[in-house]
Protein backbone atom coordinates (compact mmCIF):
# COMPACT_ATOMS: atom_id res chain seq x y z
CA UNK A 1 0.00 0.00 0.00
CA UNK A 2 2.68 2.44 1.03
CA UNK A 3 4.86 1.72 -1.99
CA UNK A 4 2.05 2.05 -4.51
CA UNK A 5 0.71 5.17 -2.84
CA UNK A 6 4.09 6.83 -2.94
CA UNK A 7 4.72 6.16 -6.62
CA UNK A 8 1.14 6.36 -7.90
CA UNK A 9 -0.32 9.03 -5.71
CA UNK A 10 -1.59 12.41 -6.75
CA UNK A 11 -0.86 13.82 -10.14
CA UNK A 12 2.15 11.60 -10.98
CA UNK A 13 0.24 9.00 -13.07
CA UNK A 14 -1.44 11.79 -15.05
CA UNK A 15 1.94 13.24 -15.92
CA UNK A 16 3.22 9.82 -16.96
CA UNK A 17 0.27 9.28 -19.27
CA UNK A 18 0.79 12.74 -20.75
CA UNK A 19 4.40 11.84 -21.56
CA UNK A 20 3.24 8.61 -23.23
CA UNK A 21 0.74 10.63 -25.24
CA UNK A 22 3.33 13.13 -26.47
CA UNK A 23 5.67 10.30 -27.50
CA UNK A 24 2.95 8.58 -29.55
CA UNK A 25 1.89 11.91 -31.05
CA UNK A 26 5.44 12.76 -32.05
CA UNK A 27 5.67 9.55 -34.08
CA UNK A 28 2.36 10.31 -35.77
CA UNK A 29 3.35 13.89 -36.59
CA UNK A 30 6.65 12.62 -38.05
CA UNK A 31 4.66 10.30 -40.33
CA UNK A 32 2.40 13.15 -41.47
CA UNK A 33 5.39 15.35 -42.23
CA UNK A 34 7.28 12.60 -44.06
CA UNK A 35 4.22 12.11 -46.28
CA UNK A 36 3.51 15.78 -46.87
CA UNK A 37 4.03 15.41 -50.65
CA UNK A 38 2.73 11.86 -51.01
CA UNK A 39 -0.24 11.90 -53.39
CA UNK A 40 -3.51 10.75 -51.86
CA UNK A 41 -2.19 10.63 -48.28
CA UNK A 42 -4.64 11.55 -45.53
CA UNK A 43 -3.08 12.95 -42.35
CA UNK A 44 -3.67 11.20 -39.03
CA UNK A 45 -4.37 13.03 -35.81
CA UNK A 46 -4.29 12.48 -32.07
CA UNK A 47 -6.50 15.13 -30.53
CA UNK A 48 -5.03 16.68 -27.40
CA UNK A 49 -8.40 17.81 -26.09
CA UNK A 50 -9.87 14.32 -26.42
CA UNK A 51 -6.88 12.93 -24.52
CA UNK A 52 -7.27 15.50 -21.74
CA UNK A 53 -10.94 14.64 -21.44
CA UNK A 54 -10.12 10.92 -21.19
CA UNK A 55 -7.58 11.82 -18.49
CA UNK A 56 -10.18 13.85 -16.62
CA UNK A 57 -12.68 10.98 -16.68
CA UNK A 58 -10.07 8.50 -15.49
CA UNK A 59 -9.04 10.82 -12.65
CA UNK A 60 -12.68 11.19 -11.65
CA UNK A 61 -13.08 7.42 -11.61
CA UNK A 62 -9.96 7.03 -9.50
CA UNK A 63 -11.31 9.53 -6.98
CA UNK A 64 -14.38 7.34 -6.53
CA UNK A 65 -12.95 3.83 -6.66
CA UNK A 66 -9.31 4.34 -5.68
CA UNK A 67 -6.57 2.22 -7.18
CA UNK A 68 -4.45 3.14 -10.17
CA UNK A 69 -5.27 5.48 -13.03
CA UNK A 70 -7.08 3.72 -15.88
CA UNK A 71 -8.29 5.21 -19.14
CA UNK A 72 -11.27 3.26 -20.44
CA UNK A 73 -13.93 5.73 -21.52
CA UNK A 74 -12.66 6.66 -24.98
CA UNK A 75 -11.91 4.33 -27.88
CA UNK A 76 -8.85 6.29 -28.90
CA UNK A 77 -7.04 6.25 -25.58
CA UNK A 78 -7.00 3.19 -23.37
CA UNK A 79 -4.68 1.71 -20.79
CA UNK A 80 -3.84 -1.93 -21.29
CA UNK A 81 -3.52 -4.61 -18.62
CA UNK A 82 -0.03 -3.47 -17.61
CA UNK A 83 -1.13 0.15 -17.33
CA UNK A 84 0.58 1.42 -20.48
CA UNK A 85 -1.21 3.84 -22.76
CA UNK A 86 -2.52 2.59 -26.12
CA UNK A 87 -3.52 5.16 -28.72
CA UNK A 88 -5.47 4.78 -31.94
CA UNK A 89 -4.94 7.71 -34.30
CA UNK A 90 -7.93 8.85 -36.29
CA UNK A 91 -7.94 10.51 -39.68
CA UNK A 92 -7.84 14.25 -39.68
CA UNK A 93 -11.17 15.68 -40.88
CA UNK A 94 -11.13 16.89 -44.46
CA UNK A 95 -11.93 20.52 -43.66
CA UNK A 96 -13.52 20.86 -47.12
CA UNK A 97 -10.10 21.37 -48.59
CA UNK A 98 -8.50 18.76 -50.75
CA UNK A 99 -5.35 19.71 -52.57
CA UNK A 100 -4.72 18.88 -56.18
CA UNK A 101 -2.72 15.79 -55.34
CA UNK A 102 -5.40 14.46 -52.98
CA UNK A 103 -3.67 15.26 -49.69
CA UNK A 104 -5.24 17.23 -46.87
CA UNK A 105 -2.26 17.77 -44.57
CA UNK A 106 -1.21 21.38 -44.35
CA UNK A 107 2.41 21.75 -43.52
CA UNK A 108 1.87 24.80 -41.31
CA UNK A 109 -0.56 22.97 -39.05
CA UNK A 110 1.78 20.00 -38.69
CA UNK A 111 4.65 22.33 -37.77
CA UNK A 112 2.52 24.11 -35.17
CA UNK A 113 1.43 20.78 -33.66
CA UNK A 114 5.08 19.73 -33.56
CA UNK A 115 6.04 22.79 -31.53
CA UNK A 116 3.08 22.36 -29.20
CA UNK A 117 3.89 18.69 -28.64
CA UNK A 118 7.45 19.49 -27.62
CA UNK A 119 6.28 22.12 -25.14
CA UNK A 120 3.69 19.86 -23.52
CA UNK A 121 6.31 17.13 -23.19
CA UNK A 122 8.78 19.46 -21.54
CA UNK A 123 6.23 20.83 -19.07
CA UNK A 124 5.09 17.34 -18.05
CA UNK A 125 8.68 16.10 -17.73
CA UNK A 126 9.67 19.03 -15.51
CA UNK A 127 6.66 18.54 -13.23
CA UNK A 128 7.36 14.82 -13.00
CA UNK A 129 10.99 15.48 -12.13
CA UNK A 130 9.85 17.88 -9.40
CA UNK A 131 7.46 15.28 -7.97
CA UNK A 132 10.16 12.59 -7.80
CA UNK A 133 12.63 15.09 -6.36
CA UNK A 134 10.20 15.98 -3.57
CA UNK A 135 9.69 12.32 -2.63
CA UNK A 136 13.43 11.69 -2.59
CA UNK A 137 13.98 14.74 -0.39
CA UNK A 138 11.43 13.50 2.11
CA UNK A 139 13.02 10.05 2.21
CA UNK A 140 16.51 11.42 2.69
CA UNK A 141 15.42 13.88 5.38
CA UNK A 142 17.78 16.51 4.08
CA UNK A 143 17.14 19.16 1.45
CA UNK A 144 20.20 18.31 -0.64
CA UNK B 1 19.69 46.08 85.88
CA UNK B 2 16.56 47.08 84.25
CA UNK B 3 14.96 44.64 81.80
CA UNK B 4 14.99 45.95 78.33
CA UNK B 5 11.78 44.82 77.03
CA UNK B 6 12.06 43.78 73.44
CA UNK B 7 8.76 45.31 72.83
CA UNK B 8 9.97 48.76 73.51
CA UNK B 9 12.91 48.78 71.20
CA UNK B 10 10.71 50.57 68.79
CA UNK B 11 11.01 48.06 66.10
CA UNK B 12 7.90 47.50 64.20
CA UNK B 13 6.26 44.15 64.93
CA UNK B 14 6.97 41.34 62.45
CA UNK B 15 4.06 40.80 60.27
CA UNK B 16 3.29 37.24 59.21
CA UNK B 17 4.08 36.32 55.58
CA UNK B 18 1.21 36.58 53.21
CA UNK B 19 -0.43 33.33 52.00
CA UNK B 20 0.96 31.82 48.78
CA UNK B 21 -2.25 32.64 46.98
CA UNK B 22 -1.69 36.34 47.20
CA UNK B 23 1.73 36.22 45.57
CA UNK B 24 1.40 37.72 42.10
CA UNK B 25 1.30 35.07 39.33
CA UNK B 26 3.69 35.56 36.38
CA UNK B 27 1.68 36.82 33.35
CA UNK B 28 0.76 34.16 30.73
CA UNK B 29 2.98 34.28 27.56
CA UNK B 30 1.51 36.31 24.69
CA UNK B 31 0.60 34.20 21.64
CA UNK B 32 0.51 30.41 21.14
CA UNK B 33 2.98 27.91 22.44
CA UNK B 34 5.52 26.24 20.21
CA UNK B 35 3.68 22.96 19.85
CA UNK B 36 0.54 24.46 18.31
CA UNK B 37 2.73 26.61 16.05
CA UNK B 38 4.44 23.49 14.75
CA UNK B 39 1.14 21.70 14.20
CA UNK B 40 -0.23 24.67 12.27
CA UNK B 41 2.85 24.73 10.07
CA UNK B 42 2.39 21.04 9.31
CA UNK B 43 -1.22 21.69 8.32
CA UNK B 44 -0.19 24.58 6.08
CA UNK B 45 2.50 22.53 4.34
CA UNK B 46 -0.01 19.74 3.74
CA UNK B 47 -2.50 22.20 2.36
CA UNK B 48 0.08 23.70 -0.01
CA UNK B 49 1.00 20.22 -1.24
CA UNK B 50 -2.64 19.37 -1.90
CA UNK B 51 -3.20 22.62 -3.75
CA UNK B 52 -0.11 22.04 -5.87
CA UNK B 53 -1.26 18.50 -6.70
CA UNK B 54 -4.72 19.71 -7.65
CA UNK B 55 -3.15 22.40 -9.83
CA UNK B 56 -1.01 19.85 -11.68
CA UNK B 57 -4.07 17.68 -12.24
CA UNK B 58 -6.03 20.62 -13.65
CA UNK B 59 -3.14 21.39 -15.98
CA UNK B 60 -2.83 17.80 -17.20
CA UNK B 61 -6.58 17.49 -17.85
CA UNK B 62 -6.69 20.78 -19.70
CA UNK B 63 -8.92 22.63 -17.25
CA UNK B 64 -6.36 25.40 -17.00
CA UNK B 65 -3.52 26.54 -19.18
CA UNK B 66 -1.91 28.84 -16.63
CA UNK B 67 1.49 27.19 -16.60
CA UNK B 68 3.12 29.85 -14.41
CA UNK B 69 0.59 29.48 -11.62
CA UNK B 70 0.89 25.70 -11.46
CA UNK B 71 4.69 25.71 -11.50
CA UNK B 72 4.81 28.45 -8.88
CA UNK B 73 2.40 26.50 -6.64
CA UNK B 74 4.60 23.40 -6.83
CA UNK B 75 7.71 25.42 -6.00
CA UNK B 76 5.95 27.08 -3.06
CA UNK B 77 4.87 23.71 -1.67
CA UNK B 78 8.43 22.44 -2.09
CA UNK B 79 9.98 25.41 -0.30
CA UNK B 80 7.50 25.20 2.58
CA UNK B 81 8.27 21.50 2.94
CA UNK B 82 12.00 22.23 2.93
CA UNK B 83 11.56 24.83 5.66
CA UNK B 84 9.59 22.47 7.88
CA UNK B 85 12.12 19.72 7.34
CA UNK B 86 15.02 21.99 8.27
CA UNK B 87 13.19 23.09 11.44
CA UNK B 88 12.70 19.43 12.34
CA UNK B 89 16.37 18.70 11.68
CA UNK B 90 17.51 21.62 13.83
CA UNK B 91 15.22 20.50 16.65
CA UNK B 92 16.52 16.92 16.52
CA UNK B 93 20.10 18.18 16.48
CA UNK B 94 19.43 20.44 19.48
CA UNK B 95 17.77 17.59 21.34
CA UNK B 96 20.68 15.26 20.65
CA UNK B 97 23.09 17.90 21.87
CA UNK B 98 21.10 18.43 25.05
CA UNK B 99 20.97 14.70 25.71
CA UNK B 100 24.72 14.48 25.55
CA UNK B 101 25.27 17.32 28.00
CA UNK B 102 26.81 16.19 31.27
CA UNK B 103 24.93 17.73 34.09
CA UNK C 1 10.94 7.53 -29.85
CA UNK C 2 13.45 6.24 -32.34
CA UNK C 3 10.62 5.14 -34.60
CA UNK C 4 9.87 8.83 -35.05
CA UNK C 5 13.50 9.46 -36.03
CA UNK C 6 13.42 6.68 -38.61
CA UNK C 7 10.19 8.04 -40.06
CA UNK C 8 11.59 11.54 -40.43
CA UNK C 9 14.77 10.14 -41.97
CA UNK C 10 12.72 8.28 -44.56
CA UNK C 11 11.08 11.61 -45.37
CA UNK C 12 14.50 13.22 -45.86
CA UNK C 13 15.64 10.45 -48.19
CA UNK C 14 12.45 10.50 -50.23
CA UNK C 15 12.52 14.28 -50.66
CA UNK C 16 16.14 14.23 -51.71
CA UNK C 17 15.41 11.67 -54.42
CA UNK C 18 12.42 13.79 -55.41
CA UNK C 19 14.60 16.89 -55.67
CA UNK C 20 17.29 15.03 -57.62
CA UNK C 21 14.66 13.95 -60.14
CA UNK C 22 13.35 17.49 -60.53
CA UNK C 23 16.84 18.92 -60.91
CA UNK C 24 17.57 16.29 -63.54
CA UNK C 25 14.51 17.44 -65.45
CA UNK C 26 15.60 21.06 -65.38
CA UNK C 27 19.10 20.14 -66.54
CA UNK C 28 17.74 18.10 -69.45
CA UNK C 29 15.22 20.60 -70.75
CA UNK C 30 16.88 20.74 -74.15
CA UNK C 31 18.06 17.15 -74.42
CA UNK C 32 16.85 15.71 -77.69
CA UNK C 33 18.62 12.34 -77.45
CA UNK C 34 17.95 9.44 -75.14
CA UNK C 35 20.43 7.38 -73.16
CA UNK C 36 18.82 4.09 -74.11
CA UNK C 37 19.19 4.85 -77.79
CA UNK C 38 15.48 4.97 -78.65
CA UNK C 39 14.26 7.78 -80.84
CA UNK C 40 12.69 10.74 -79.17
CA UNK C 41 13.76 13.25 -76.58
CA UNK C 42 14.52 12.94 -72.90
CA UNK C 43 11.17 12.49 -71.17
CA UNK C 44 10.25 14.20 -67.92
CA UNK C 45 10.83 11.96 -64.91
CA UNK C 46 8.64 11.77 -61.81
CA UNK C 47 9.51 10.24 -58.46
CA UNK C 48 6.51 8.28 -57.16
CA UNK C 49 6.21 8.61 -53.39
CA UNK C 50 4.10 6.20 -51.36
CA UNK C 51 3.49 6.04 -47.63
CA UNK C 52 5.17 3.30 -45.65
CA UNK C 53 8.88 2.72 -45.61
CA UNK C 54 8.80 -0.18 -48.03
CA UNK C 55 9.39 -2.70 -45.26
CA UNK C 56 6.07 -2.58 -43.45
CA UNK C 57 6.83 0.30 -41.13
CA UNK C 58 5.66 3.88 -41.11
CA UNK C 59 7.17 6.67 -43.14
CA UNK C 60 7.49 7.32 -46.85
CA UNK C 61 9.57 5.95 -49.69
CA UNK C 62 10.05 6.42 -53.40
CA UNK C 63 8.36 3.49 -55.08
CA UNK C 64 9.97 4.17 -58.45
CA UNK C 65 11.13 6.94 -60.74
CA UNK C 66 9.03 6.74 -63.90
CA UNK C 67 8.94 8.65 -67.13
CA UNK C 68 6.02 10.93 -67.84
CA UNK C 69 4.59 9.60 -71.07
CA UNK C 70 1.29 11.46 -70.71
CA UNK C 71 2.22 15.08 -71.41
CA UNK C 72 3.09 16.00 -74.93
CA UNK C 73 6.59 16.72 -76.13
CA UNK C 74 7.29 19.96 -77.94
CA UNK C 75 7.66 19.74 -81.67
CA UNK C 76 9.86 22.34 -83.38
CA UNK C 77 10.45 22.46 -87.10
CA UNK C 78 14.20 22.56 -87.65
CA UNK C 79 15.42 20.43 -90.58
CA UNK C 80 19.07 21.36 -90.03
CA UNK C 81 19.12 19.82 -86.54
CA UNK C 82 21.03 16.52 -86.33
CA UNK C 83 18.12 14.87 -84.46
CA UNK C 84 15.42 16.03 -86.92
CA UNK C 85 13.21 13.22 -88.16
CA UNK C 86 12.17 12.63 -91.78
CA UNK C 87 9.77 15.59 -91.68
CA UNK C 88 12.33 17.97 -90.27
CA UNK C 89 10.65 18.04 -86.85
CA UNK C 90 12.78 17.99 -83.70
CA UNK C 91 11.01 16.84 -80.54
CA UNK C 92 12.03 18.55 -77.32
CA UNK C 93 11.31 17.21 -73.80
CA UNK C 94 7.93 17.72 -72.14
CA UNK C 95 9.53 19.74 -69.33
CA UNK C 96 8.01 23.07 -68.27
CA UNK C 97 10.48 25.13 -66.22
CA UNK C 98 7.90 26.83 -64.02
CA UNK C 99 6.32 23.52 -63.05
CA UNK C 100 9.71 22.09 -62.19
CA UNK C 101 10.68 25.15 -60.15
CA UNK C 102 7.48 25.02 -58.12
CA UNK C 103 7.94 21.30 -57.52
CA UNK C 104 11.53 21.97 -56.46
CA UNK C 105 10.37 24.54 -53.92
CA UNK C 106 7.80 22.11 -52.52
CA UNK C 107 10.45 19.40 -52.22
CA UNK C 108 12.87 21.74 -50.43
CA UNK C 109 10.18 22.89 -48.01
CA UNK C 110 9.19 19.30 -47.28
CA UNK C 111 12.86 18.43 -46.69
CA UNK C 112 13.20 21.29 -44.19
CA UNK C 113 9.99 20.27 -42.47
CA UNK C 114 11.41 16.79 -41.90
CA UNK C 115 14.58 18.38 -40.48
CA UNK C 116 12.46 20.40 -38.04
CA UNK C 117 10.63 17.22 -37.04
CA UNK C 118 13.98 15.58 -36.24
CA UNK C 119 15.05 18.53 -34.09
CA UNK C 120 11.74 18.41 -32.26
CA UNK C 121 12.06 14.67 -31.63
CA UNK C 122 15.59 15.19 -30.29
CA UNK C 123 14.36 17.83 -27.85
CA UNK C 124 11.58 15.55 -26.63
CA UNK C 125 14.04 12.72 -25.99
CA UNK C 126 16.35 15.15 -24.15
CA UNK C 127 13.64 16.43 -21.83
CA UNK C 128 12.40 12.91 -21.13
CA UNK C 129 15.95 11.84 -20.26
CA UNK C 130 16.24 14.74 -17.88
CA UNK C 131 13.72 13.06 -15.56
CA UNK C 132 16.22 10.34 -14.80
CA UNK C 133 19.16 12.65 -14.33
Amino acid sequence: MLMSDITNGGATPLLEKTLAFTAARQKMLATNIANITTPGYRAKQLDAEAFQKALRDASQKRRVTGGSLELSGSKEFRTDSVGLLNVTPSEEPAENLLFQDGTNARIERQMALLAENAMVNQAAAELLKGAFHGIEKAIRGRAV
Amino acid sequence: MSDTRINNLGLPPIKPLGSPASIAQPTAPVGKDFKSYLMESLEKVNQLQNEANAGVERLATGQTDNLAEVFSATRKAGVAFDLLMEIRNKLTDAYTELKQMRV
Amino acid sequence: MFGALDISTSGLVAQRINLDTIVGNIANMQTTQRVDGQTGPYLRRVALLTSGDGRGGDGVHVQSVVEDTQSKTRAIKDPSHPDADANGIVYYPNIDPSTEMVNAMVAVRAYEANLTAIESTKSIVASTLRILA
